[in-house]
């Protein structure tokens, strides 16, 4: 998996897998999978991979009862939320872009409905 | 508490130079490090200080609390920078001689390495290319049940798709129990699996800390920060 | 150590196989050129009915510096070259891998001795006159109990000349000096420096003590051959010298390798 180096790499797990918490790949209760593994799947440095789920967990995100594996906590709300900030943040990256290129509010909109229409479900 | 392996205000001098000049630092157990640094700048003398092929001038080592010594030796496994087997044994013997010598030598482990390296037993090391040398070198030090590797450019002689080989049986091997200390000049490729780094210029340390802290402060990779430090990046010829 | 010992011996099989056979081809040759010899008739000068016992006692000692250099070379090349990384990342004591050694050259030493003993009897038994008369004598010969003592002094002596040898390469692998020259240099005067001044003690040492002999007669019962002068004097202050100066190398030798080794 394709990492950028220049920023830390737990960060980087911890997004991917709120992403996937966000779209609802990973369902509420649904249990992520081990350290190793995930680290096998990413090739990366398995305490890389703990310390993104020790980050996810202080965040709320997940919950490592003793002795089980770690498992997606929360209620679809909170999966919600997360979908909806990630949205938001992607959208506003995008108008900035647009905005600096010159283009209008309404113009960014029109775009906007014209390349959501054209994507393949 | 001590850490897997502490390393003591290290100091290693010569007639005309001085290696290593007060080097210091811990690593706990379950970690990776990176050992950088140009060529000349001390690494694999540290890292042969490690493996008691080396004796200190002043300052201490402590693997395990214990000073490099024969105790130390059988729980280390140290992978060189150039090939150390004979060339008149074959892979399997080479095998047996590390069996014979290692308690922690696990045959059925050697025997899966060289499998997934496309080894045999019977081939004659002298027979082999560099490539293939390499790969069965890094065979016999995984195959050891070790606390601490110490692997000194282990991927000089590998074509892409090998390094990859290697280092997926590192992370599929990897244990919370041992430690791994690795030098090397492919940086870029190998810094995702580094928990700490080490830099090192003209034997002493320039910048050390956890990976990870390193990106965050800097916004940079370990490579580029390779370069800020030394100024370029030195390609390994191959 | 043993372990050791056995895979030394696997990488010497080649050289091994090749010595011992030439010296058997040898052997055999001589064996039969001797064979076709007429039978023996006074003032009849052959050189090879005098020679083949000795050249074959020459080849055997040609083929045991052979082998006893090999040994040497393969320490040094293990010290100074890339497969020390291999020996001295073992779990042995210095005292292990020198012993390893020291065992090597034992086994090829009594290999020296005892195939050099069996093939110079042989051509001894096969040469016209000569083999006559020796032959009743051999078998009393070979349980002369001072030739095997005089063999054990002479091999005491070697060994000890060969660990001050491994004293000296080691010796120049523990200098704080990076390069590879220097140090080859400096074992090599140790080596010499310690070997001269070894001898002219011992020969001091034998005059000092001139009461401390021993006297054998190895010869005793090859009368036929050794003629008038079967008895001989083996002073005995050179060789407690040189046994004294191994055992020291040696225990100095291991704590260099445990202590102060430079690779």
């Amino acid at each position: 998996m394709e990492f950028d180096d220049k920023a830390p790499i737990y960060v980087q797990i911890m997004d991917l897998i709120k992403q996937r918490i966000a779209s609802g790949e990973l369902k509420v209760g649904e249990q992520l999978p081990s350290v190793r593994d995930l680290a096998e799947q990413l090739v990366v440095n398995p305490n890389t991979v703990q310390k993104a789920y020790l980050g996810l967990e202080r965040e709320g995100y997940v919950a490592t009862p003793r002795g089980m594996g770690t498992f997606v906590t929360g209620d679809r709300d909170v999966a919600d939320r997360l979908r909806e900030r990630l949205a938001r943040s992607a959208v506003e990256s995008c108008v900035a872009t647009l905005r600096s290129l010159g283009y209008s509010p309404d113009e960014i909109a029109a775009l906007a409905a014209e390349a959501a229409r054209e994507v393949q479900p | 508490m001590s850490e897997l392996v502490e390393v003591v205000h290290l100091t290693k001098r010569y007639l005309t130079n001085a290696a290593l000049s007060d080097v210091s630092f811990q690593l706990p157990e379950g970690h990776i490090m990176g050992l950088l640094g140009p060529n000349g700048s001390g690494k694999t003398t540290l890292m042969k200080i490690l493996g008691g092929l080396l004796y200190p001038t002043s300052g201490s080592v402590f693997i395990d609390g214990v000073q490099p010594g024969i105790q130390t030796k059988a729980r280390v496994s140290f992978l060189p920078d150039v090939n150390q087997l004979n060339r008149w044994m074959s892979v399997g013997e080479a095998g047996d001689f590390f069996h014979d010598f290692y308690a922690d030598f696990e045959p059925q482990r050697f025997e899966d390495l060289l499998k997934v390296m496309g080894l045999t037993p019977e081939q004659k090391i002298g027979a082999l290319s560099k490539g293939m040398i390499e790969k069965a070198r890094l065979s016999l030090v995984f195959a050891r049940k070790a606390r601490l590797y110490i692997l000194d450019e282990p991927f000089g002689g590998l074509d892409p798709l090998a390094r990859r080989q290697i280092l997926d049986a590192l992370v599929a091997d990897f244990r919370p129990d041992a430690s791994m200390i690795v030098s090397t000049q492919m940086v870029g490729e190998v810094e995702r699996f580094f928990d700490d780094v080490v830099f090192l210029g003209s034997g002493s340390i320039v910048l050390s800390g956890e990976a990870e802290d390193l990106r965050a402060q800097r916004s940079a990779s370990i490579e580029e920060i390779y370069r800020e430090v030394y100024g370029h990046v030195e390609t390994r010829q191959v | 150590m043993w372990k050791l010992v056995k895979y030394e011996l696997r990488g010497r099989r080649l050289v091994s196989t090749i010595g011992l056979i030439s010296m058997a081809a040898l052997t055999l040759y001589l064996a039969v050129r001797l064979m076709e010899l007429p039978p023996y008739t006074q003032g009849q000068p052959d050189t090879l009915v005098s020679g083949a016992p000795i050249i074959m006692a020459w080849c055997w000692i040609l083929f045991y510096l052979v082998v006893t250099v090999i040994n040497i070379l393969t320490y040094t090349q293990d010290l100074y070259g890339d497969t020390g990384y291999l020996v001295f990342s073992l779990p042995l004591r210095g005292a292990a891998i020198l012993g390893s050694r020291i065992v090597l050259l034992v086994l090829d030493t009594l290999m020296t001795l005892l195939g050099g003993m069996a093939s110079v009897i042989i051509l001894t038994l096969l040469t016209p006159g000569l083999g006559q008369q020796v032959a009743p004598h051999v078998g009393r010969f070979l349980l002369t109990g001072d030739f095997w003592v005089m063999c054990l002094g002479v091999l005491t002596v070697i060994v000890s000349v060969m660990l001050i040898m491994f004293f000296g390469v080691t010796f120049g692998k523990t200098l704080p000096s990076a390069k590879k020259h220097m140090s080859s240099i400096v074992s090599a005067i140790l080596i010499i420096a310690v070997l001269l001044a070894s001898a002219r003690a011992g020969i001091a040492l034998n005059q000092l003590f001139a009461g401390w002999k021993i006297t054998l007669e190895p010869w005793s019962n090859l009368a036929v051959l050794a003629g008038p002068q079967a008895e001989m004097e083996f002073p005995l202050g050179f060789p407690l010298l040189f046994l004294a100066l191994g055992i020291v190398s040696f225990l100095r030798t291991c704590w260099l390798m445990d202590h102060r080794l430079n690779f």
